[in-house]
């Protein structure tokens, strides 16, 4: 009888504890518009061919068939500059001569669209008991978007950033009237490339 | 003895059973037998392409939406509605414009030949508006706009949109809903910037207008707290779903994105944005003794019609409420100086008829309401060229 209580008391409290509301994160993303200054002066168009596959075996050793995915995707990457993270201190001016330090080269938008990606349906093969569902093509997808996030920082693409940035606001500052312009760039934060994520609200 | 007997075709039958019900239902009996791997074969990136830019973002939006793929399918089947009847509709005008002296039964004879006549979009609007007769019906069409047929007729477009929608559903029709979450970043291309002038301590820029510039819904909308860009929150029957219905999906969700974020007025809070940013940054320049920087007043100069423009372009078509607030502007500013913009009337003028010619050009592969036709016909056109 105390047996049978103390179950019904930990099947209770289990059935309580479940019910507790969730930490979740996804509730808190805000649809708002916020104001922003940041110049993008260059964009790099990325490709990256997607090949999953999707085995199914008989009692988990044997082979029965493997379907085959495969899409050329691209990804673009536009990089540049936060002008909302210039202080005064950053620029010095004295008659037509300017020096400005810029903030470090930051990506500034990411995309991975959807329309770009080319599902190769003559490569692409699967069977009707062996079929890729939407949730395993996304799959596909995100795993790829992860793989990209990861390999940007292995191409060269922060100096030739800096050089095409230096380069137009040269051009903006020459049409302003000066002669001197000397253009250098944060290198307190040597940090990776991050690629922007989405937004929550940042007032938690 | 019955079971002794026929004991093989049993064991047949059941085993027939458990497949039928494993392979065709949602219900997988056999999923413990047999096991799926999904993996992704490790592959390069390349950089294809190097563009020089110069974009200034100075408005971001974040948003979600919801998009089920019957729902968009609905939405094209409402919209090819309105595409037929307004081709009816001007069919049936055009007929009896061309024929002055021709009597209507011999004008419905010439109109029932033509194969929108037989199509299916024409009976189903026949039944919605519950008239049988031809030349009754073509009446109502002439007299009457599609907006109009949809206020009358609102619970029975409805009934009948979700008629044909259960009937798609009764052939087990694939569905997919998806949450998707993603951006919309709206700001300047300072390439298009072609003049600069200067008035007292304000600066004026001419030639650069608030674009989006960025519309995105990725995979993942932030990937380090497992936050995706696309979730699935309904798949039904999705066997029968191929890889370019996913991608109309998509694109529909991305349009609806935009849509809100031009609900929104994100182009006005990325002009407002883009002169306080530009302001702070010429402020820079302008540093006093002391440091402290005098910002200049920073105007970023546009056509007066911009905003008219891509507002009434974000949905791609002119409606009938469109329609009457570019008549009213025409109505106004032929008369009226509007001197925040134009220093004489002539050339405000012509910059109105470049906005009504730019609303037709980019509107001219879609069906706008026909009062836009008439509208654009008794403006524009002069009677035929005689020879």
């Amino acid at each position: 009888m105390r047996l049978s209580r103390l179950m019904l008391g930990l099947a209770l409290s289990t059935a309580l504890w479940s019910c507790q509301p969730e930490d979740d994160q996804k509730s808190v993303i805000v649809s708002r518009i916020k104001e922003a200054s940041k110049l993008s002066t260059v964009e790099y168009v990325i490709t990256k061919v997607v090949v999953g596959s999707q085995e199914k075996k008989f009692l988990r050793v044997i082979s029965l068939n493997n379907s085959v995915f495969l899409a050329n995707t691209e990804a673009t990457l536009k990089l540049g500059v936060d002008l909302s993270k210039l202080r005064p201190d950053d620029v010095v001016v004295k008659d037509n001569m300017v020096s400005i330090t810029l903030p470090p080269v930051e990506v500034i938008n990411f995309s991975y669209p959807a329309e770009k990606f080319e599902v190769d349906e003559d490569f692409s093969q699967d069977t009707w008991y062996n079929s890729f569902t939407p949730q395993t093509i996304d799959q596909f997808y995100e795993q790829a978007e992860l793989d990209i996030r990861e390999k940007v920082n292995y191409l060269p693409l922060r100096s030739s950033a800096e050089s095409k940035t230096r380069l137009f606001v040269e051009g903006l500052l020459r049409q302003a009237g000066y002669n001197e312009i000397f253009v250098q760039f944060d290198t307190t934060s040597t940090d990776l490339l991050v690629i922007p994520a989405g937004q929550i609200d940042d007032q938690r | 003895m019955f079971f002794k007997k026929f004991w093989w075709l049993i064991l047949l039958l059941a085993v027939g059973a458990v497949l039928f019900i494993n392979y065709f239902t949602s219900y997988k009996l056999l999923a413990w037998t047999s096991r799926t791997e999904v993996s992704l074969s490790e592959t390069s990136i390349s950089v294809k392409e190097i563009n020089e830019i110069g974009e200034l973002v100075t408005s971001e939006y974040y948003g979600e939406v919801v998009k089920s793929l019957q729902g968009v399918y609905r939405e094209q089947q409402s919209l090819d509605l309105r595409k037929i009847y307004t081709t009816i509709r001007g069919t049936w005008s055009r007929l009896k414009r061309e024929n002055p002296g021709m009597r209507d039964r011999r004008l419905r004879r010439e109109f029932r030949d033509s194969d929108l006549h037989k199509s299916h979009g024409y009976s189903l609007l026949k039944q919605l508006t519950g008239i049988t007769d031809d030349q009754e019906f073509l009446d109502y069409v002439e007299a009457n706009t599609y907006e109009s047929l949809q206020n009358t007729f609102k619970d029975q477009m409805r009934e009948l949109i979700a008629e044909q929608a259960s009937a798609s559903q009764s052939r087990r029709a694939p569905e997919l809903v998806y949450l998707a979450r993603g951006w919309v970043k709206a700001g300047f291309d300072l390439t298009e910037l072609k003049e600069v002038r200067y008035e007292g301590d304000t600066i004026l820029l001419y030639g650069m207008e608030p674009k989006i510039l960025d519309l995105d819904i990725n995979p993942w909308y932030i990937p380090e707290l497992g936050i995706k860009g696309f979730e699935i929150i309904k798949a039904e029957n999705t066997k029968k779903l191929d890889f370019d219905e996913m991608g109309l999906l998509k694109r529909a969700c991305k349009e609806r994105l935009k849509e809100d974020a031009m609900e929104r007025r994100i182009l006005e809070y990325a002009l407002q944005n883009g002169e306080a940013s530009l302001a702070s940054f010429f402020g820079l320049f302008n540093q006093g003794e002391a440091g402290e920087s005098d910002e200049p007043v920073v105007k970023i100069v546009l056509n007066k019609y911009f905003f008219d423009r891509e507002y009434i372009l974000a949905d791609h078509r002119i409606d009938s409420a469109e329609v009457v607030q570019v008549k009213q502007l025409v109505r106004t500013d032929t008369a009226t100086l509007a001197r925040e913009y134009y220093t004489d009337l002539e050339t405000q003028v012509e910059d109105l008829d470049k906005f009504i010619v730019a609303l037709t050009g980019q509107t001219i592969d879609v069906e706008n309401d026909p009062a836009w036709d008439d509208f654009i016909l008794s403006r524009y056109w002069n009677g035929p060229v005689e020879e």
